[in-house]
């Protein structure tokens, strides 16, 4: 395979990794991500013919780690751009109480599986995740049903912790 | 009710960025993080990661990222295959008995349990108490399904945002992603062109829900082709 179709097929699979991760407010730096990952990767491999190709995995790490890089790179700037009058039009307009709200329940949540059962403890982390049992079972070798019992009464603590703390659903 | 509205306000105060940490603890860098999803690092190291998730909401943005590449985890199962292979070449006296086996275990298993108000297992998927939300898929495993009428269905959810289809080949390069409102997907015939009809694909939903929740279908196989 020549250099140039080594590089196509690379510019492929970062595009698809891209595609999967990329949040709805960064995509008009889509094209610009793919082309940084680009950058990264031939800094460390050299295209030659006959070379073996570049895995798959790692061009999915490199793309990974732009991303979150990028998104990252994004809040700091938007963050320092809070003397902004329109941004702080926009902080007002959310509401004070709401951020202070949701930062406590946030604070809160983390005390309560802080004083959790470890084993529950990462069940719920991984379940808050969006993992699902079985996943949660893989990525803490477990079996299946003690994963759903450590998710199961983990997520029962957390409920029971927040009423204790005074956040109760209406 | 109540119960699935507390936890949709955890889903959203589990998203809130926290301040950040003052703790001497060394973070785990992205990539080890992306090792710890692709199931790439110890045991050990794996758990140590997950218990820092709760305390450093950017590790966890981080998590969330790669889980957005992780392949579906049945492609890289080949025990199930391997146990085909196995049953194959079992004699038949071996099958009867196995057969008799599972049938006097599945009379235990369906009896009712003691304890009425403790919920079984809904798909699998999910954990006890939270089958409701679970996603099924309805197209058959292993159907084969014609290029010019390709279509995918699954059950419906509620409070949903967007589902999220994601269909690749067993080397999992994407073959046609989409996100629709509704339950089925017809995929046009054009992204199908190059799949051969002995090829499998994969393919799972994923549930984006209005509170920030999200839901994963099992993986399944179809096939290209006319039956």
């Amino acid at each position: 395979m020549t250099e140039n179709e080594q590089a196509e097929q690379i510019r492929q699979v970062l595009q698809r990794a891209m595609v999967r991760i990329c949040p709805d407010w960064l995509q008009s730096s889509r094209d610009d991500l793919v082309q940084n990952a680009m950058l990264k990767i031939l800094e460390m491999h050299k295209l030659t013919e006959g070379n073996p190709p570049v895995q798959s995995s790692y061009l999915y790490k490199t793309a990974h780690s732009v991303m979150i890089d990028e998104i990252r790179r994004v809040r700091r700037r938007d963050e320092s751009a809070l003397d902004d009058s329109q941004a702080v039009e926009d902080a007002n307009q959310a509401g004070p109480y709401r951020t202070t709200l949701g930062h406590k329940i946030s604070v809160a949540l983390r005390e309560c599986l802080g004083r959790m059962v470890e084993l529950r403890r990462m069940g719920v982390i991984l379940h808050l995740q969006g993992h699902t049992v079985p996943d949660i079972a893989r990525l803490l070798g477990w079996k299946t049903k003690q994963a759903d019992n450590n998710v199961y009464r983990g997520m029962a603590n957390l409920r029971n912790c927040m009423q204790e703390k005074g956040f109760e659903s209406t | 009710m109540k119960k699935h509205q507390q936890d949709h306000d955890l889903f959203e105060a589990w998203r809130e960025p926290d301040e950040p940490t003052t703790s001497e603890e060394p973070r785990p860098s992205d990539a080890e993080i992306f090792d710890a999803v692709m199931l790439n690092t110890s045991l050990e190291r794996r758990r140590e990661i997950i218990l820092h998730l709760a305390r450093c909401s950017d590790s966890a943005e981080s998590w969330r990222l790669a889980m957005e590449l992780k392949p579906p985890a049945e492609v890289v199962d080949l025990s199930s295959r391997h146990a085909r292979k196995a049953w194959r070449n079992l004699p038949a006296w071996g099958l009867a008995a196995a057969a008799v086996l599972v049938m006097v275990i599945g009379v235990f298993w369906i009896m009712p349990t003691p304890d009425p108000g403790f919920p079984e297992i809904g798909d699998g998927n999910t954990f006890r108490g939270d089958s409701e939300h679970a996603i099924e898929l309805i197209t058959a495993d292993g159907l084969r399904l014609p290029a010019e009428d390709f279509e995918l269905r699954w059950n419906s959810i509620d409070q949903i945002e967007e589902y999220r289809v994601l269909i690749t080949t067993t080397d999992l390069e994407a073959v046609f992603s989409a996100a629709t409102q509704t339950t089925s997907l017809r995929v046009p015939s054009a992204a199908l062109s190059s799949i051969e009809s002995t090829e499998p694909l994969y393919w799972y939903v994923t549930a984006l829900r209005r509170d920030g929740s999200i839901l994963r279908s099992s993986t399944q196989t179809v096939f290209v082709g006319d039956q």
